[in-house]
């Protein structure tokens, strides 16, 4: 257990890497159903809920890793002579290996669940878009530092990558309380039908200036995947520059698309809550373990020879004691040939599959009073085979009837500064909420590279805390 | 009273509610109006930037060849070279000098033929009686060629033109034949036909081509050597009543110009054929020693010279060199030695008419001194010959082709074996044009040339330029000290190199040290070579065509550009 949470705490120092639609704050809200997709054995408080059509749960997130603003401001500074000076080296050092620009965002079109005895069911049909853009930062510091000095021998990495997944789903979940109602169980699955996607699979781009010679060494390892579900729509392809999306898609090819053909996928999402006593309770889950088979209108490239090594050591010319012009072009033409050869892409209609963002969450509460409780949670979310930590602290409350607040802190998403906050307002059956997992974007632009929120309206029935009420006043 | 206590903490609630709410309201305000500001501000400091710094230091890799001892002479050199059976490289140096050729003193010069002649009076009363009469006569044309007793020709380019003019008042025909000239089978032949036009004379000319033609000029009978015979056959037919006398004349005129022959037999005369000049070889593979220097050591492991005779007259030939020597550049002049006096030089046969034969000899360390000549780093070998065809006394019948030519060729063989020591190359180069638009690069601190070189070579060379003033005052030098630009590769005990020689070469510059050379006018290279020095005394080491030097030229170059914004 101890090295459990050790590895958990390292992960999260060390590991700090990217984002994904992380649901930290959301986690602890015991008032909103959709807490549900964070853990579906954390079913809501109510009988039975309706969200509102398309905007019962509108999630969007966006981040980006590689600096913050305060990082650019403080690259400004005056130079000898009085000059305000934008370092460029100075602002590109801080870069991390891999940088991210992420926007992530989810709709829900429909959803409701009930509750019948110990048993809760739910449903949500939703459609999600996941982008994200990566950058190395070994690129930016290679434009500004250049390959000498200190960087002879660097390996830098050049592997810029794009990855996108739209899709929509039909999730059917369930949970069961057992135990005396201390354990709940729960479970949920989707039945995914993917819409488009763009994935870098692969895209190793190394670069490497000899200390000795000068002599540059390139290695590639290139692989992408793309398809789109609308038969109209050629397959993406960045690399054709005869692309061109002027088919107009009609309403109904888009209904179809959803219905009919290939590029289909199942997830699954499982989890626990236990009751150890009156004031603990342990959860945890799996969400999104699946994967979208793409099987309609695919497209990829791969490097002809993955890893393929070119070392440019100078330009070879011809007649190197008196050489003339048509020499060195003749030698750029044939490193040019070279080059082309070495690092081919061959083009394919293949299938491919691509995974969810898989995440896993794992938490405690504590709870001070019975409206007042502390939760830690523990996060990962996984991306092309790295786990991506979090870690939060949050206070949730039931402040009054009508109003409930979580306030959360976390470490994640390369960031220490994440400060979270969520409400709930239920005017009768009629329920708003609002969470983010970062709010301190809007207050403290300059030491943030994320924000994340998630807004909706649901329509609740039979909310517990009546219940509560009229069994304490049978009491009383 | 319950309820009341119950009223007041209901209203206590309300208001500390309302209070509450009023207190979050406010701060919200508060926060987003301060957050508002901030990113003002956050933009005001970025909008306020009037230069990007960027301060890369950037190393590329330029060029990357592999020179060989060809790639160098082919550069600098008029040598070429030759690789013996054990791959071992012969620096070559060649020149030829040649004779005078055959058509320069033997030529055929215009020849020119005229005469007339008139009716007897036997003819004059046989035409009055039939009406026609008929006449036949021949002529020697003499074929004069300088001292020369010509036998045959066959003509490489010959043209004949005949021309007549007839005093007769009546109609003539005239065939002119000379048997001895004959080409494609047939004798030269004219047919002429004067007829009278009633007034004046009658002229008529003919032209013929004799290329090719073959001229019998053999003594035979009556005819000597360089004799042609010409018959003549005239024939005038009565025209009317017009009178015709004795002295009623025909007149020919007979020239062949433009006479060069392919090949000429006889008696050729004795004639000198010495080129009349001698001959220089530059000797540039020590171009740019310093000769002044006197600790010079050098050893050539077997230099040759080989003399060469090619010649294509078919006539003896008496030929002897007159001039064999070197001079070194401090003007120290060396003779050779060991090479044959008189030269036999070979002579085709009338069998071997049109072809070229050859002779040589060789002076080498046994058979002359040419140690000695090597070893005084000669700048020029200078030769000369002179040569005389068919010398007095000769009776022998012979022959010369229009081109025929004596050549004298020399052949310096410098194989690439032995050792050298304390040579010094100085070259001094014009600066002035080089720094003086070099504002370009003012953004560049530091500027460092990598030479990584993997040297074949059994040679050392230490470089060094000096940046010097119009006066000639140093200002700075490219190297602390002299710096190997070459380093020897490790030479074994027969010469052979037992592996390259590898390394690093860095030629550094920063903004001070350029400045300074930015203000030099003049740059003197000096360079000191020696071959391998590994073992005493020096070793000979030797140079195989597969030698080469590998060198890769990078640059790495750190610079702070701000680029202005504003």
């Amino acid at each position: 257990m101890k090295r459990v949470l050790i590895t958990s705490i390292c992960l999260v120092l060390v590991g700090l890497v990217t984002q994904a639609q992380n649901n930290l704050t959301l986690y602890n809200m015991k008032p909103i159903p959709q807490k549900f997709y964070a853990n579906p054995a954390n079913p809501s408080d109510a009988k039975i809920f309706i969200g509102v059509p398309g905007a019962s749960s509108n999630y969007l997130d966006f981040g980006i890793t590689a600096f913050k603003l305060q990082d650019l401001v403080d690259a400004i500074q005056p130079d000898a002579n009085g000059d305000t000076t934008f370092r460029l080296s100075e602002f590109t050092k801080g870069f991390k290996k891999k940088n991210y620009i992420s926007v992530n965002n989810s709709v829900d079109l429909f959803s409701f669940g009930f509750k019948l005895k110990n048993n809760y069911f739910f449903l949500n049909t939703s459609v999600i878009n996941n982008a994200r853009f990566t950058a190395p930062g070994d690129f930016f510091q290679f434009i500004s530092q250049g390959n000498g000095g200190s960087n002879l021998n660097r390996k830098f990495d050049f592997g810029f990558g794009l990855d996108m997944l739209s899709y929509a789903e039909i999730g059917i979940g369930y949970s069961r309380k057992l135990l005396d109602e201390k354990l709940t169980v729960g479970g949920r699955v989707h039945f995914i039908k993917g819409l488009a996607t763009f994935s870098t699979e692969s895209s190793e781009f190394d670069f490497t200036t000899d200390k000795n010679t000068f002599d540059y060494y390139l290695q590639s390892d290139i692989e992408i995947n793309s398809a789109v579900s609308f038969n109209k729509l050629p397959a993406i392809s960045p690399f054709d520059s005869t692309f061109k999306p002027s088919d107009s898609i009609g309403f109904q090819e888009v209904v179809n698309s959803f219905f009919k053909g290939g590029n289909r996928g199942m997830a699954l999402d499982i989890g626990v809550t236990y009751k150890h006593t009156d004031k603990i309770t342990l959860s945890a889950s799996i969400t999104n373990l699946g994967k979208i088979n793409w099987n309609t209108n695919t497209y990829n490239w791969r490097s002809r020879d993955p890893g393929a090594t070119y070392q440019f050591t100078g330009l070879e010319i011809a007649n190197a004691l008196k050489f003339e012009e048509r020499d060195i072009e003749e030698a750029f033409n044939q490193l040019g040939d070279t080059l082309r050869s070495v690092f081919r892409l061959d083009n394919n209609t293949e299938s491919f599959s691509t995974g969810l963002f898989a995440q896993f969450y794992v938490g405690g509460n504590y709870n001070l009073t019975k409206n007042h409780n502390a939760g830690v949670l523990l996060h990962g979310s996984f991306y092309n085979k790295t786990i991506d930590p979090a870690i939060t602290l949050s206070w949730n409350s039931k402040l009054t009837r009508v109003l409930g607040v979580s306030a959360s802190y976390s470490v994640a998403n390369n960031s220490f500064v994440n400060a979270g906050l969520g409400f709930t307002l239920n005017g009768g059956p009629v329920q708003t909420y609002f969470v983010s997992d970062n709010l301190l974007g809007i207050f403290a632009h300059r030491k943030v590279n994320t924000f994340n929120m998630r807004a909706g309206l649901n329509v609740t029935i039979g909310r517990g805390e009546k219940k509560d009420k009229k069994s304490k006043k049978n009491k009383s | 009273m319950t309820s009341r206590v119950i009223f007041s903490i209901l209203h206590f609630q309300v208001i500390y509610m309302k209070i509450r709410n009023l207190v979050v309201v406010l701060a919200c305000v508060a926060l987003c109006s301060g957050c508002v500001k901030d990113i003002k501000e956050t933009f005001k400091t970025i909008k306020s930037v009037d230069q990007v710094q960027w301060d890369p230091t950037i190393a590329v890799p330029l060029v990357n060849n592999r020179v060989t001892i060809n790639d160098f002479l082919n550069q600098t050199s008029t040598a070429f070279i030759e690789i013996d059976k054990d791959n071992l490289i012969h620096v070559v140096y060649r020149s030829q000098l040649a004779s005078l050729k055959a058509n320069q003193v033997l030529r055929i010069p215009l020849q020119h033929f005229d005469g007339s002649f008139g009716l007897l009076q036997f003819h004059v009363n046989e035409f009055n009686n039939t009406g026609k009469t008929e006449v036949n006569f021949s002529t020697i044309f003499n074929f004069g060629v300088d001292d020369t007793e010509i036998d045959s020709i066959i003509m490489k380019a010959c043209g004949v033109m005949t021309s007549l003019t007839s005093d007769f008042q009546h109609d003539v025909t005239v065939n002119i034949t000379i048997p001895e000239i004959v080409k494609n089978n047939q004798a030269l032949a004219f047919n002429f036909n004067l007829p009278y036009t009633g007034s004046g004379s009658a002229t008529a000319s003919q032209t013929k081509d004799l290329k090719t033609a073959f001229f019998d000029l053999t003594k035979s009978g009556d005819q000597s050597h360089s004799q042609l015979l010409a018959n003549f056959k005239i024939t005038v037919t009565k025209v009317g009543n017009n009178p015709i006398s004795t002295n009623d004349k025909l007149r020919f005129v007979t020239d062949f110009t433009y006479n060069e022959y392919e090949v000429l037999y006889g008696l050729i005369k004795s004639s000198d054929i010495s080129p009349g000049k001698v001959d220089s070889l530059k000797f540039d593979l020590f171009r740019g020693v310093d000769s002044s220097l006197k600790d010079v050591s050098f050893r050539i492991g077997d230099p040759r010279i080989k003399v060469i005779l090619t010649n294509s007259y078919g006539i003896p030939i008496h030929a002897f060199i007159n001039e064999f020597s070197t001079l070194s550049s401090d003007g120290n002049k060396i003779t050779l030695t060991g090479y044959p006096d008189p030269l036999v030089v070979p002579t085709p046969s009338k069998q071997q008419i049109g072809q070229t034969l050859k002779d040589s000899f060789e002076l080498n360390k046994n058979n002359s001194n040419i140690d000695d000549v090597v070893s005084n780093i000669p700048k020029y070998l200078i030769y000369g010959y002179a040569a005389q065809a068919n010398p007095p006394g000769t009776t022998q019948r012979n022959f010369v082709t229009y081109n025929s030519e004596l050549t004298v060729a020399v052949d310096i063989h410098i194989p690439l074996q032995g050792s050298a020591d304390g040579f010094v190359l100085n070259h001094e180069i014009s600066l002035d044009s080089s720094f003086s638009n070099m504002e370009d690069i003012e953004e560049l601190d530091e500027v460092t040339l990598r030479l990584f070189m993997e040297n074949d070579f059994p040679i050392d060379v230490d470089v060094q330029i000096y940046f010097m003033d119009d006066n000639g005052v140093t200002l700075d030098s490219l190297f602390e000290t002299e710096q190997y630009l070459l380093r020897s590769a490790m030479v074994d005990g027969s010469g052979k190199i037992t592996g390259p020689s590898v390394y690093t070469l860095d030629i550094s510059m920063n903004k001070e040290r350029f400045e300074k050379i930015r203000e030099s006018k003049k740059g003197l290279i000096r360079a000191k070579l020696n071959t391998y020095k590994g073992s005493s005394p020096q070793p000979d080491v030797k140079f195989f065509s597969d030698y080469g030097l590998s060198v890769k030229l990078g640059i790495q170059a750190k610079g702070v550009f701000n680029i202005k914004t504003k």
